[in-house]
């Protein structure tokens, strides 16, 4: 992981982590709250229902008190007793219509029902339900049961009811109430503003309102086994509690967004001199010398810049200064070469010519044959010295390098193709892949045509064999040429890539030492050693480059 | 006015003219304001199986005879018997009788009306017509024809058969639907009132008008009190005798649908406690399969003690007419005390129409029925019969038919009656007669075989 990112989650962790641990802590807070909220509103709504309950109590008492003075009831109660048509068995029907009342019946002393409003078909039958109200003191509600209508025929159902005796009638009582039904439930639901249920036991008997979410729940006992359950719902709580957790978790989204952009920000300000020093230390490395820094930097850094860019620029100049003296050296070691190359000839040249002159000064009979004995010898000289001073030329002529991107093995696979191997030789080759290097081409191909031409040229008389590889050491590329000659003897090792020490009957004695000159133009080495068959073994190193530009400039090269 | 003999089919030598007593010091004109109480407004075509609407719908529709009080029929359909069989009827429309459109009363008129019982739900009245000869292929192919009178042949002798043709069932009937219409004194006019109508052959009646005025009970006797309604139908007259409790109601269930211990806790209601509550009188209890008027009360069988139900069979549908009030307040008895004995009945409302179709088509297993019942025992038995099983017709009514004497026959419709209780799937409950209260100002107002309220030479005094 590149250090600006190490930098950059570093930042944003740090920004982001206290949010991160007080998240919960809030939330939890948060919900503790509301749960204590909603626990107050399910109170609240119990007492809202309980009260509610003892006002319809109180109505209930009301109304049944009333319909007991009411005159119809009178004449109601007057008519079940006369001997004219009986009334309707649901004529008590009108006496409840605008008391609120959903129960109400006529009936005797022991609770025998003359006429029914909730259940007209239970006339004369007794009514247990209405026992009960009997039994209570007048005009007070109480918890009963009672029968109703339903499609599957008649259900108990619980009610408050009160009863009294209708006036001028003795022996007949109204008996009225609220079913604690639908209706009943819907009206507390809208009260409480809450779900309210009307159970008996496990059975729910209406049922109203509703409560959403989650809930908290009060249970209400009426009597005769019912219950009312008043139930808050905690959905609006847990809509706040969401978007709350919705907009904490915005905020801790939001600064880990800030956090990390400003971490990158100053991951990039700080990274950003060292990443331009390692490109820089890149291309130094790949032979740009006097690379430069131009980020800003302050502090340590900077000092570490500007100490960079001294360094490369020494290092250029001392590269410079350093190619300069080589170059000097070069020539000085050209001239030492000429002067020996030249001096040999020249001496037995001056000889001959020295004879030739003391001869024909002195007359000498034998002139005429010195001269034809000699003149071969002096042209020969100078064909030699004509020789010796087109090679060096071809030395001096050397061109600077042109490197360009090159990859190693596939380049010494064309290279091979295009030499032409002597019929006889067998050539073993193993090329590595992804070793490349930055060189010229041409010079390249003219140091491992000079390599295989010298092993070709050591063999003579020999069982022909060559081995070049490709390969990579550490940063540097290698490639060898090894030959099954009779190899270099260690004391000459030093000096076969001098000038003019060519082993070989009719070598310019060039070939090594240019090979040599291009290897070291190019940053790199040739060496030599003895091979595994005892033979010679050329080794060239050149710095390895990365390779990404090689498909542009090698077809472009 | 004279007496009025309601001939729409009438051969012209069946015209009886009457004098009335009262028939010097009627009075012509009026508006005759008849209050319903409870009711309904009666639609030209509605059924007549219910006595105030029987008698409201005969204002506007008329049977082919009037039953008189006393169950003589006066035949308002010639007859003539042709060869030594069973004979046949040959009923020949009126000159005269027209419908409010201003068309005459076809033969085609009367097979159309008849017909259309069946589709109204009434086809129980069929029954009235059961000796009649392949009665539904004749009536299919009268209805279609236009011929100028109506063969019925016989397939066996049926001497109640004029009578049976005065049931208020029976009516001709031109259209169907809301757009039907009958013969009668009046005609629907536009405002809703009901006007005289020339096409009656007897003559027109003295009131010029006839309007129903829907009343809450109290504000009907208070109406009636001020002089504003003359008569109140659907509340109980305190003065005038009850006439015939015709109107039988019967608690039909199909076969094996309704649980044996149910059965037996119906059989076993006090009928007479079931009547005073929940039915509105004139009623009296029905313990046989006919009206008290009809068949001598038979003694009751002792009740047995309904077993507990089965689990899971204790259930069943009971459907009744939602049109007829004292119907829930029955089947709502009839279900308390069915659920007191631990049976769950399902009450099931609809109309007429749709009450037939679901017992027809098995969707209930029982139902309470009503049915308006002819004055005479055999043509009741008749009804009754297709009423439960269509099937015993043929088997029964031969037999019957066959007594020429009266009273013989009358006996053994008796005997009868008594026997097929027991088999019918009928649980027969009550039977009521026509709730009406008129007014001191309704003068010549009466009852006939049926106890319907007739009409016809009523007059106002102011």
């Amino acid at each position: 992981m590149r250090l600006r990112t190490r930098l950059a989650l570093a930042f944003a962790a740090l920004a982001v982590l206290p949010l991160l641990l007080s998240a919960p802590l809030v939330a939890r807070r948060l919900g503790s709250a509301f749960e204590g909220e909603l626990e107050q509103r399910a109170d609240s709504a119990r007492a809202l229902v309980l009260a509610e309950l003892e006002a319809v109590r109180a109505r209930v008492g009301e109304a049944v008190t009333a319909v007991a003075g009411d005159p119809r009831t009178e004449e109601l109660a007057r008519s079940l007793d006369a001997k004219g048509p009986p009334p309707p068995p649901d004529a008590a029907q009108s006496l409840a219509e605008g008391r609120g009342l959903t129960v109400l019946a006529l009936v005797d002393r022991d609770a025998r029902v003359r006429s029914s409003a909730h259940l007209p078909a239970r006339a004369g039958d007794v009514d247990p339900g209405m026992a009960l109200a009997l039994a209570v003191q007048p005009g007070v509600a109480v918890a009963a049961e009672v029968e109703v209508r339903s499609p599957e025929g008649p259900r108990v159902w619980p009610a408050l009811l009160a009863a009294r005796e209708v006036e001028e009638s003795p022996g007949v009582f109204a008996v009225g109430g609220v079913l604690l039904d639908d209706s009943l439930a819907a009206h507390l639901a809208r009260l409480a503003g809450a779900e309210v249920e009307v159970r008996r036991g496990a059975e729910v008997l209406a049922l109203a309102g509703s409560a959403p979410g989650r809930a908290a729940a009060r249970e209400l006992s009426v009597g005769t086994g019912t219950a009312l359950v008043v139930r808050v719902g905690g959905a609006a709580y847990a809509e706040a509690e969401r978007t709350l957790r919705g907009a904490l978790a915005a905020g801790v989204g939001s600064a880990l967004i800030l956090a990390v952009a400003v971490g990158v920000l100053l991951a990039r300000r700080i990274t950003g001199p060292l990443e331009a020093l390692t490109r820089a230390a890149g291309a130094v490395a790949g032979g740009e010398l006097d690379a430069q820094v131009t980020a800003r930097a302050g502090g340590e850094v900077g000092v570490l810049v500007n100490a960079f860019n001294r360094m490369t620029s020494e290092l250029a100049r001392a590269t410079r200064a350093l190619v300069e003296a080589e170059r000097v050296a070069a020539w000085e070691e050209v001239a030492r070469g000429l002067a020996h190359e030249l001096k040999n000839p020249l001496t037995p040249l001056q000889m001959s010519l020295e004879t030739l002159a003391a001869a024909e000064s002195t007359g000498s009979p034998r002139f005429a044959a010195l001269f034809r004995e000699s003149a071969p010898a002096m042209r020969e000289e100078v064909e030699r010295l004509k020789r010796t001073v087109e090679a060096f030329a071809r030395f001096a002529r050397l061109p600077r390098p042109a490197p360009v991107p090159v990859e190693l093995g596939p380049w010494a696979e064309q290279t091979l193709r295009l030499y032409g191997v002597s019929d006889g030789l067998r050539l073993e080759t193993a090329f590595a892949p992804g070793v490349h290097v930055l060189a010229d081409r041409d010079q390249l191909a003219q140091v491992l045509h000079n390599l295989l031409r010298n092993a070709e040229e050591a063999m003579q008389g020999r069982p022909a064999w060559a081995a070049v590889r490709v390969f990579a050491r550490g940063e540097r590329a290698v490639l060898e040429v090894e030959d099954a000659g009779p190899g270099i003897p260690d004391e000459e090792r030093g000096r076969i890539f001098e000038l003019s020490q060519s082993r070989k009957p009719g070598g310019s004695g060039m070939g090594l030492a240019i090979a040599r000159r291009i290897a070291v133009e190019h940053r790199g080495t040739l060496e030599v050693e003895r091979g595994s068959r005892g033979g010679a073994l050329f080794r060239l190193e050149l710095p390895r480059s990365d390779g990404s530009r090689e498909g542009t400039e090698g077809a472009a090269g | 006015m004279s007496r009025r003999l309601l001939l729409l089919a009438l051969g012209a030598s069946l015209g009886v003219a009457g004098a009335s007593a009262g028939a010097a010091r009627a009075r012509l004109g009026g508006t005759l304001a008849i209050g319903l109480s409870g009711l309904p407004v009666p639609a030209p075509g509605a059924l007549a199986d219910a006595p105030e609407a029987a008698s409201a719908r005969a204002l506007v529709a008329l049977p082919l005879c009037r039953l008189e009080a006393g169950a003589v029929p006066v035949l308002a359909a010639a007859r003539r018997r042709t060869g030594s069989g069973a004979g046949e009827v040959v009923i020949s429309p009126l000159a005269g009788a027209r419908f409010p459109d201003g068309t005459a009363l076809a033969a085609h008129d009367i097979a159309r009306g008849w017909r259309a019982l069946a589709a109204a739900g009434g086809g129980a009245y069929l029954g009235l017509l059961a000796p009649v000869a392949s009665l539904e292929p004749l009536l299919e192919a009268a209805a279609a024809r236009s011929e100028a009178e109506l063969l019925l042949p016989l397939a066996y002798p049926w001497p109640d058969l004029e009578a049976s043709l005065c049931h208020p069932a029976l009516t001709p009937v031109r259209g169907s639907g809301a757009a039907a219409m009958g013969i009668g004194l009046y005609a629907q006019e536009a405002g809703g009132q009901l006007g005289r109508w020339p096409g009656v052959p007897s003559g027109l009646p003295f009131p010029a008008a006839v309007s129903f005025v829907p009343a809450l009970p109290r504000a009907a006797a208070r109406l009636l009190r001020t002089g504003e309604l003359r008569a109140v139908l659907g509340e109980p007259g305190q003065s005038e005798p009850p006439g015939p409790l015709l109107f039988a109601t019967y608690l039909a269930h199909r076969p094996g649908r309704v649980p044996e211990g149910a059965l037996a806790v119906l059989a076993a209601l006090d009928l007479g406690e079931l009547v005073r509550t929940f039915v509105p009188g004139p009623a009296t209890p029905m313990p046989g399969l006919l009206p008290p008027s009809l068949l001598e009360p038979p003694p009751r069988p002792a009740p047995g003690r309904p077993g507990p139900p089965v689990a899971g069979a204790g259930a069943f549908t009971l459907g009744f007419d939602a049109a007829l009030p004292e119907h829930r307040a029955v089947a709502e008895r009839l279900q308390v005390k069915l659920h007191d004995a631990g049976y769950r009945v399902r009450l099931q409302a609809s109309d007429r129409p749709g009450l037939v179709r679901a017992r027809t088509d098995g969707s209930l297993d029982a139902a309470l029925v009503s049915v308006l019942l002819p004055p005479l025992p055999a043509p009741a038995l008749a009804v009754v019969l297709a009423l439960a099983d269509p099937q015993l017709l043929s088997r029964e009514l031969p037999a019957l038919g066959a007594i020429e004497d009266p009273g013989a026959r009358a006996t053994r419709v008796r005997d009868r009656a008594v026997e097929l209780q027991r088999t019918l799937p009928l649980v027969p409950l009550y039977a009521r007669g026509l709730r009406a209260r008129l007014g001191p100002s309704l003068v010549d107002a009466r009852r006939d075989a049926f106890g319907l309220l007739v009409l016809d030479d009523a007059w106002l005094t102011d």
